[in-house]
């Protein structure tokens, strides 16, 4: 029974890392850089909520979509600043500048909000659901449901419209892309913001499950660029599988080793994958080396 | 003789002789520290830079090699009494086999899954020092890591101050910086880069790429591990803390901020990246941010770094530039 | 004698095949060449030697040893040095140090020699230099010792290419289309050196589009099409064979 309760509670975290890594794979395949500070977006979309329905005591549907708002705000000065100007630099000098980003979002939510841990409300009320042994926790099922939802409504929009078909163009080949009439420079904000809004969503559902601090970005951030390597960079949909993956190790660590070791469990989970598949799970690529 | 040709022969005596007189200016203890702690990292940033720079290999995890070497040296000083020379050497052996085990496997991945599988063993490194209480005492950390002392038979000298112990990192450092150059300028030097160049050329060639990535990590994460060692003598004290991913960022960062494959550069960038946050520390709180911001602005307007900008120093001072407009 | 010799090699990628049944032989100080249409399967043919790719059938040999599951290292190390169609220099290392990779399997110091520069590892050096020099002479690349290989004109960087492989001092040579892109003057030069090559008593194997340069230098030409090999013959066989032509000569525009 505790295995089924913790598949529950990993499917959900991993709902979550798999949004955070969404954001991931959406810039890497846009821009072709890791983003080390998507893990920071997540903690600015958690804060911004706080204080828009804690602080300014407005209710919930009225401050999630002004905080998603704000974070897609700082998503284009983000991308103005440190992703613009470098858009022909070096691939690992655009990864550092990207850390670089990091530690200052970071910094500055410290200075804002101090380092302590905050207690995060929960959204969607506190009255655990018992069904049999197990307990289900409302703001986890939520976090699954809202997790694959955004998955598929992003899916829907990728395929299906023309803004979401011109941005994945432009993901495959810019130059391509520009010939087809694509405006490419505002494809690539448009990924950029995108990727910032959903963040700001998976960093407001994490945090009232998850000791939230102003620091958090580095350690969300690690277990999204995880789950998004672990799915495979180039398919949006394994960012998903990554993250469920990643979650539930983490989460069946806890029954079957110790706690203190949940998540250097998953890493290993993540290690053991890399060596047998080294190009991610869901990578379709062959790993034929061209001579 | 012209200016630029005595600059040329004394620059490197010159830099050394400010480098070992600087304790004696007066210069606060607390800046010893700083500088101490700039001159391990120095280190430390090199020998990211023999994996990354030279050879290609990314490592988002250096910090755990670190960590290791920094425990094995403490756990041996505190608990077994071993002196400083043999225990930081076993921290840097040990660090090594670590190495080497994470090498293996890692030569099937490139690129980023390489990146990523070394920080998952950063991460996986820095929760068995977290819990592997028998060892590494937990979050308490280690306590009590005596200076080195050296016995001259009449007299002991011991290092515990910062101006003594800042002479123990500079002459680590300075055969740090010997030891890089060395290898980089030798057939294993050569059959490193072009592996980061080319490895399907490499192989042409003849050059076993297999065991030369394996060389480059073993050699690497031992330099890492004395780097990490030295670290548990300037403080004395250890915990987790130290060795936490984002400190493997930061490394990565001092790297790349004194620019990719250069030496100068990776000691200029240790240095500063260690000094801005002590520098700013009068802004207060505001301090990391502009720290954050540092990174970037240097990525950006100094693409090559502060390698970059030390080599054009240099032959300007050399007369360099002057014969190239001639030449034009 | 055959130095090199394959024996029904062939190579199938994901159930295409590309390379089929091919037996092909090198004398040994002789310049042997492999010609065909694009898409023919040269470039797969030299892989294959080389070491890059497992074939899925048949056997590579080398001075009457099988090779044919030795590494593109190992392989090098027997003594088979190879260019490539597309450059593939160390862009970012000196000329000189481009070719002292090529003495990689020649010299023996390690990261520890290396590290203390111990004497022996210092005269093994000097000399490694002195003879490295020597090659880039010969390939007319000796003034550019010091520049960033990426920086070379395109006929240089091709001529890298070559003094590269031959700083292994290798038993054969396996040239990838070296006269592409080169003008008619650095085409003559080219022939004059593959030739001296050979005459330095090296084996030359070489892919090559341009008819004149093949149907001048070469001893024994090999004609590959559509992964099989068609013919085999002396420049003058190959000229009036029938096959060949409808197959390749035909559709030439040279």
């Amino acid at each position: 029974m505790q295995i089924i309760q913790q598949l529950i509670q990993g499917l959900s975290l991993g709902s979550i890392y798999g949004l955070i890594a969404l954001g991931y794979v959406l810039i890497y395949q846009a821009w072709g850089v890791l983003n080390f500070a998507q893990g920071d977006i997540c903690a600015i979309g958690a804060f911004a909520l706080l204080v828009m329905h804690v602080e300014c005591g407005l209710p919930i549907y009225v401050a999630m979509p002004l905080a998603i708002i704000i974070s897609m705000i700082v998503g284009y000065i983000i991308e103005f600043l440190s992703f613009r100007p470098l858009q022909n630099a070096k691939n690992m000098n655009r990864l550092i500048a990207t850390i670089g980003v990091g530690i200052c979002i970071r910094n500055l939510l410290r200075m804002i909000f101090g380092a302590d841990a905050f207690a995060f409300p929960s959204y969607f009320g506190d009255q655990p659901v018992k069904i049999g042994e197990l307990i289900l926790v409302p703001q986890n099922l939520w976090n699954t449901v809202i997790g694959f939802g955004l998955v598929f409504l992003l899916n829907l929009f990728l395929k299906k419209t023309r803004v979401g078909k011109s941005m994945r163009a432009t993901a495959q080949d810019k130059e391509a892309a520009r010939l087809m009439g694509i405006n490419v420079k505002a494809s690539l904000t448009g990924t950029f913001v995108m990727a910032a809004a959903i963040g700001a969503v998976a960093g407001m559902l994490l945090a009232p499950v998850y000791l939230f601090n102003a620091n958090i970005g580095a350690t969300i951030g690690t277990k999204g660029y995880a789950a998004a390597v672990l799915g495979g960079l180039d398919y949006f949909s394994g960012a998903m599988v990554g993250g469920i993956i990643l979650g539930i190790a983490e989460c069946l660590a806890v029954v079957f080793g110790s706690s203190a070791y949940q998540s250097a469990i998953a890493y290993i989970v993540l290690f053991l994958v890399l060596i047998l598949k080294p190009s991610g799970l869901m990578s379709k690529k062959k790993a034929v080396e061209k001579v | 003789m012209t200016f630029g040709k005595i600059y040329e022969k004394t620059r490197i005596w010159i830099l050394l002789l400010i480098a070992v007189i600087l304790p004696l200016t007066g210069i606060s203890n607390y800046w010893l520290h700083v500088l101490n702690i700039g001159g391990i990292f120095a280190i430390c940033t090199l020998s990211l830079n023999l994996l990354t720079g030279c050879t290609g290999l990314f490592s988002v995890g250096h910090i755990a090699f670190y960590g290791i070497g920094s425990y094995t040296a403490a756990v041996l000083a505190t608990r077994f009494g071993v002196p400083f020379l043999p225990a930081v050497l076993c921290g840097g052996l040990l660090a090594m086999v670590f190495g080497v085990v994470l090498g293996m496997p890692a030569l099937r991945l490139k690129g980023l899954y390489l990146a990523i599988s070394t920080l998952a063993f950063g991460e996986i490194a820095y929760r068995v020092f977290l819990n592997w209480e028998d060892v590494t005492n937990g979050s308490r950390g280690i306590l009590g890591i005596k200076a080195p002392v050296l016995n001259l038979g009449f007299t002991e000298i011991n290092f515990k101050t910062y101006d003594t112990y800042y002479y123990i990192v500079l002459i680590f450092l300075v055969l740090m910086i010997i030891f890089m150059r060395n290898i980089i300028y030798s057939r294993t030097g050569r059959a490193l880069l072009s592996i980061r160049e080319s490895e399907i050329a490499a192989q042409a060639l003849g050059v076993n790429t297999v065991r030369y990535k394996i060389i480059a990590f073993a050699a690497s994460a031992f330099f890492a591990g004395v780097a990490g060692a030295l670290y548990a003598y300037e403080v004395h004290f250890i915990s987790p803390e130290s060795f936490v991913s984002t400190e493997s960022t930061t490394v990565l960062a001092m790297m790349v901020v004194g620019g990719i494959g250069s030496i100068p550069g990776s000691i200029a960038g240790a240095f500063a990246l260690t000094m801005i946050p002590e520098l700013l520390r009068s802004a207060g709180d505001v301090r990391l941010v502009l720290y954050g911001a540092a990174i970037v602005v240097i990525i950006i307007f100094a693409p090559k770094g502060l390698g970059g900008a030390i080599e054009w120093l240099d032959n300007l001072l050399m007369g360099k530039h002057k014969k190239k407009v001639e030449e034009d | 004698m055959a130095l090199l010799e394959t024996k029904d090699l062939g190579i199938t990628f994901d159930g295409l095949v590309a390379l089929e049944g091919v037996d092909f032989s090198a004398e040994e100080g002789k310049i042997t060449a492999v010609i065909g249409p694009n898409g023919a399967g040269k470039t797969t043919f030299f892989n294959l030697v080389a070491g890059f790719y497992t074939p899925t059938q048949g056997s590579v040999s080398f001075e009457g040893k099988e090779i044919t599951s030795l590494k593109a290292y190992q392989r090098a190390e027997a003594g088979i040095a190879r260019t490539f169609q597309n450059i593939n220099l160390f862009k970012d290392m000196s000329v000189m140090d481009n070719a002292l990779v090529g003495l990689h399997c020649r010299s023996k110091s390690n990261i520890l020699s290396a590290m203390f520069r111990t004497p022996g590892q210092r005269k093994e050096e000097k000399q490694l230099r002195e003879e490295v020099m020597e090659t880039l002479e010969f390939m007319g690349l000796a003034e550019y010792a010091n520049e960033k290989a990426g920086s070379l004109s395109y006929g240089m960087q091709k001529n890298l290419e070559i003094a590269r492989a031959l700083a292994l001092k290798p038993k054969v040579v396996l040239l990838d289309e070296p006269a592409s892109g080169l003008n008619t003057q650095d085409l003559d030069e080219l022939s004059k050196r593959i030739l001296n090559i050979r005459d330095k008593g090296i084996t030359v194997v070489l892919i090559e589009h341009k008819m004149d340069v093949v149907m001048s230098i070469s001893d024994h030409i090999a004609v590959l099409n559509f992964g099989k090999k068609i013919a085999d013959g002396t420049p003058e066989e190959i000229r009036s064979n029938h096959e060949v032509i409808e197959a390749y000569l035909g559709k030439e525009d040279d």
